[in-house]
């Protein structure tokens, strides 16, 4: 979104940017601070993938589910780099 | 209400995570000399696209719709009293404090239309009016000052003041206090129900530029960016996984000591050596052993055998699943961190945190996750 308002000469690539690791941060802190909710879920492993730290997998048949709702879905790809 | 705590809960964390990335930017916008309109009309694409992409529902433009809703129940006329609650509002949400945001409906003298056309708001109060009422539900209280005083505020997380103006004739404006500056204006279609609003809507939505798609899994770039506790990559997840897993799909599914591409398009390059070679035996390996010169002379008369026995075991070869399955970009994903992963035979344990999925299309979060899988 950014770069539409780059590309409309808006504001600068540079400026787009610096909004972009801005907002790096802001849902960083976000989701350390303001989010309190856990999720379990259970499916079956296609593929694993482990390069330059990231785990890459991509699951089939999973249900999601939280306190409250269960999520169903036929594929997944859940990508994750290290919380250390 | 078995949905409320996720759609309760995430609506409003995006809503002051925007709020706070505008606020973080509004100095870098200034240094940079860029106005103060540019760092709104940002903030109202973000919100829109969020809108458009479903991915939440109840957002910050939906009290906006909700004006809308009140709109059209009454004549288009200057109003001066309109008290307006919804009845659906879960009870979390009636309370209009702290991190809700309060819309109140403001009637402004009568102007003409704006020439800017704000395109997706319109679809979105058009979509929003036609199905998910829920989705309204979820603003605060509407209500109207006695008098004609613009001083009705919104109030946002970060404390920041907004105005909202809405003109009887449906033009809406924000404006920031003390500045008497439109911001904004976005034109919505005349208010009349459904059908004839859909037309026009559709009409509107085809120059919308190129980047903005209908599919929720392209629009929101900020979704697509990784984090890590210390340091922040960009990570297209659905363009940069691919390449890599081309990469690495070829690379498994060749045994032959060629070079890859060559065996990749058989029909067209003649295979030199491996099976195509007569000279060699059954067992490629040996090839290693041979002289470079015989190879030479023996690739010539095996080259046309060649081609002919490559195609059927290169058809073989290939046992990984198409590779489109991992390609394909409107696929559920979740982007987070990992605590541990654990494996043993072929039973994973998955301890994850902090992470945001968008699955059927809808945007969920976790601060911790943990899954089993069998593989």
């Amino acid at each position: 979104m950014t770069f539409t308002f780059s590309q409309s000469q808006q504001i600068t690539p540079q400026l787009a940017l610096q909004v972009l690791l801005q907002f790096d941060k802001a849902i960083n802190s976000a989701l350390a601070q303001r989010v309190r909710n856990r999720v379990n879920f259970r499916g079956s492993l296609n593929t694993y993938r482990f390069c330059d730290n990231v785990w890459t997998f991509v699951l089939n048949d999973v249900e999601f589910r939280e306190v409250t709702e269960l999520i169903k879905v036929d594929k997944v790809k859940i990508v994750a780099c290290d919380g250390k | 209400m078995a949905n409320s705590a996720n759609t309760n809960t995430v609506p409003k964390l995006y809503r002051s995570v925007i709020e706070d990335v505008i606020n973080d930017v509004r100095d870098i916008f200034l240094d940079d000399g860029v106005d103060e309109q540019v760092l709104m009309e940002l903030k109202t694409l973000w919100e829109n696209k969020l809108m458009q992409s479903r991915a939440v529902d109840g957002f910050h433009s939906e009290e906006q719709q909700l004006l809308l809703q009140v709109q059209q129940q009454h004549q288009p006329q200057q109003q001066q009293h309109h008290h307006h609650h919804h009845q659906q509002a879960q009870p979390q949400q009636t309370v209009p404090q702290q991190a809700q945001t309060q819309q109140v409906l403001i009637p402004a003298s009568q102007q003409a239309a704006a020439p800017q056309v704000i395109v997706p708001d319109s679809k979105l109060i058009q979509h929003m009016n036609a199905s998910n009422m829920s989705a309204a539900a979820t603003a605060a209280t509407l209500a109207l000052p006695a008098g004609v005083t613009p001083v009705q505020q919104i109030l946002t997380n970060s404390g920041q003041l907004l105005q909202v103006v809405r003109a009887a004739n449906g033009a809406q404006y924000i404006f920031q206090p003390q500045q008497s500056v439109v911001l904004q204006q976005q034109v919505i279609p005349q208010m009349q129900p459904g059908g004839v609003q859909a037309p026009v809507i559709q009409q509107v939505l085809a120059p919308l530029p190129g980047g903005i798609s209908p599919q929720t899994g392209v629009i929101i770039q900020p979704q697509q960016i990784l984090f890590t506790g210390n340091k922040t990559q960009v990570i297209p997840t659905t363009v940069a996984a691919p390449t890599p897993a081309q990469a690495q799909i070829t690379a498994t599914g060749q045994q032959q000591p060629q070079p890859q591409p060559a065996q990749q398009q058989a029909p067209l390059v003649l295979q030199v050596d491996g099976t195509g070679d007569t000279s060699s035996e059954e067992d490629e390996d040996e090839e290693e052993d041979y002289d470079d010169d015989e190879e030479e002379d023996k690739e010539k008369d095996g080259a046309e055998d060649g081609q002919v026995e490559e195609e059927p075991l290169n058809s073989e070869d290939d046992v990984s699943d198409e590779e489109g399955q991992e390609l394909f970009d409107t696929e559920n994903v979740v982007v987070c961190q990992y605590d541990k992963i654990h494996r043993s035979k072929n039973k994973w344990k998955f301890h994850l945190k902090d992470g945001i999925m968008n699955l059927n299309g809808r945007d969920y979060i976790f601060s911790k996750a943990i899954g089993d899988a069998e593989w």
